[in-house]
């Protein structure tokens, strides 16, 4: 489904940081169809910068990014990002954000996927409601239906529960998971949560910096969201304790 | 309401102390007086109902025309990279020249009708709309272009859908001072030719020391201003209610 292929990426330092190190020298990553798969590391190790340049906002110094087995040269509706903030329009009422994507191709639509999404969200109620009269998790929720109503094969999320209470944000892992057990779209998922990653992913990419690398894989299948208490749970332990390893390596 | 009232009283009691004479400070009675004898009986031939419509009109279309023009311009501006090497340097040419300086040259350019009078408020008027227009289209959050992008849209979609509505807020702080400095350019633009007008009115009456008539001109003048201020921002909550929860 995705491959990243030795890619070297850069930033071209301004002149306050005359120094730039590569952020990418010769990554690469596979993700296969229907996977979900979380990336944890540490701050500035490069996570986002690899989230933009498989959605196509960055493109990488060399290497190659193939998608389906097409070249990535830009954004596109199959491969659809979810940001730590959701972005609404606040123009427009929650139907019209989900909307949003589809009213594109053409203002008249059917807006029966539009409700099917949003009470899969659990926000049929609230479809004439402005952005603003939400809160941030029902707004992430917005957020994801606006994406998932494009059917998209991959859906790039960058630490999209970051901004969310632990309350919230344990919520939204749960209903992230159910979802993906439900529509099985393929997901990367942006985190430094190392707790997410266990929990959300059925495997966990563990990157270090400078420049961004794999220290090391984790197959997380066995611990799900829904656990009641994760200190009690084994293999939640043994994962957790493999991280912090993997983690100090780095110096 | 009670700074309205504090204010009349110490006018009054600052006319009643005779410190000035009374042809250089009107009392508030003898202003009102002086506004009645305009209502009713007009002044120089035009009433002041006349003054106050005829100002009016003038304002409104030339605002209206700024708006328009202004926003065009603004958003145009930020599209196009030769759009903006033509136009930017006039309108920062052009901005410090008071619009009494024009004057002359409208004149000689388009006589002494309507024409030069308006155009005079749509020249002062239009590049406070194209700044405000160019910071609003320059604020729209990168990730909301981004998302929509990401969503399929193109560079129309983009413009249309993403980043017009993300101007609007500013568009409208653009046009609550551009509404202040219409009205403050019609005194300068009722200086050509005008047989009518608030602008008018007040400079005829000036040179005539008639200032109880020039002080009620003041006082419409600033009444309309607030008035079409109010109208703007009840229009702007119902076009842009969201714009404290950007
Ligand atoms: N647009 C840019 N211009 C210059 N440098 C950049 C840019 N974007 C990212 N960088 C640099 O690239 C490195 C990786 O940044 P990136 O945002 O990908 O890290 P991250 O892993 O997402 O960090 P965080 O966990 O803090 O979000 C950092 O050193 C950052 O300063
Ligand atoms: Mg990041």
């Amino acid at each position: 489904m995705l491959h990243v292929d030795r890619v070297f990426k850069t930033f071209d330092g301004d002149d306050s940081r005359r120094v730039t190190h590569p952020v990418f020298e010769g990554f690469s990553l596979d993700v296969a169809d229907g996977e979900f798969v979380a990336v944890l590391g540490p701050s500035g190790c490069g996570k986002t910068t690899l989230l933009r340049m498989i959605a196509g906002f960055e493109s990488p110094d060399s290497g190659r990014i193939v998608f389906e087995g097409v070249d990535v040269v830009g954004p596109a509706s199959d491969r659809v990002v979810v940001f730590q903030q959701p972005g609404l329009f606040p123009w427009l009422d929650v139907r019209r954000n989900v909307a949003f994507g589809l009213q594109l191709r053409g203002r008249r639509i059917d807006w029966t996927p539009v409700d099917e999404i949003l009470a899969t969200v659990g926000l049929a109620e609230f479809a004439r409601h402005a952005p603003y009269e939400l809160s941030g998790g029902m707004q992430q929720r917005v957020a994801l239906a606006r994406s998932l109503v494009m059917r998209p094969k991959m859906l790039l999320m960058d630490e999209p529960f970051a901004a969310l209470d632990a309350h919230l944000r344990h919520a939204m892992q749960v209903f992230l998971r159910d979802l993906w057990l439900d529509v099985r779209t393929t997901i990367l998922f942006i985190t430094h949560d190392v707790e997410e990653a266990i929990v959300l992913a059925e495997r966990v990419v563990v990157l270090g910096s400078n420049p961004g690398r794999i220290l090391g894989e984790l197959d997380a299948r066995d611990v799900h969201p829904g656990s009641v208490d994760l200190l009690d749970n084994a293999d939640y332990r043994r994962l957790r304790h493999r991280v912090v390893e993997l983690l100090g390596e780095v110096p | 309401m009670g700074v309205l009232l504090g204010t009349i009283i110490a006018w009054q009691l600052v006319a009643a102390s005779h410190v000035f004479p009374n042809f250089a400070f009107p009392s508030p009675a003898s202003t009102y007086d002086s506004f009645l004898q305009t209502l009713h009986h007009g002044y120089q031939g035009s009433t002041l109902l006349q003054d106050l419509l005829v100002s009016l009109e003038r304002v409104s279309v030339a605002y209206v025309g700024a708006v328009v023009i202004g926003v065009v311009l603004g958003v145009a501006m930020t599209q196009s990279r030769a759009v903006f090497t033509v136009v930017d340097p006039f309108l920062q040419f052009l901005r410090p020249i008071p619009p009494l300086a024009y004057i002359p040259l409208f004149v000689v350019w388009f006589g002494i009708g309507e024409m030069p009078k308006v155009l005079l408020i749509l020249v002062s008027t239009v590049p406070v709309i194209v700044i405000n227009t160019t910071n609003g289209v320059r604020s729209t959050p990168n990730f909301r272009i981004e998302l929509a992008r990401n969503l399929g849209a193109n560079r129309r979609q983009i413009l249309s859908r993403v980043i017009l509505p993300s101007a609007l807020p500013d568009i409208f702080t653009g046009m609550k001072v551009a509404i202040g400095v219409a009205w403050s350019t019609l005194v300068a633009a009722e200086l050509i030719a005008a047989s009518r007008g608030l602008g008018w009115l007040i400079e005829q009456a000036g040179t005539e020391l008639q200032t109880g008539i020039v002080v009620t001109g003041i006082i419409l003048i600033g009444i309309m201003g607030y008035l079409m201020d109010v109208a703007i921002r009840v229009l702007e909550r119902l076009v842009v209610p969201w714009r404290d929860f950007m």
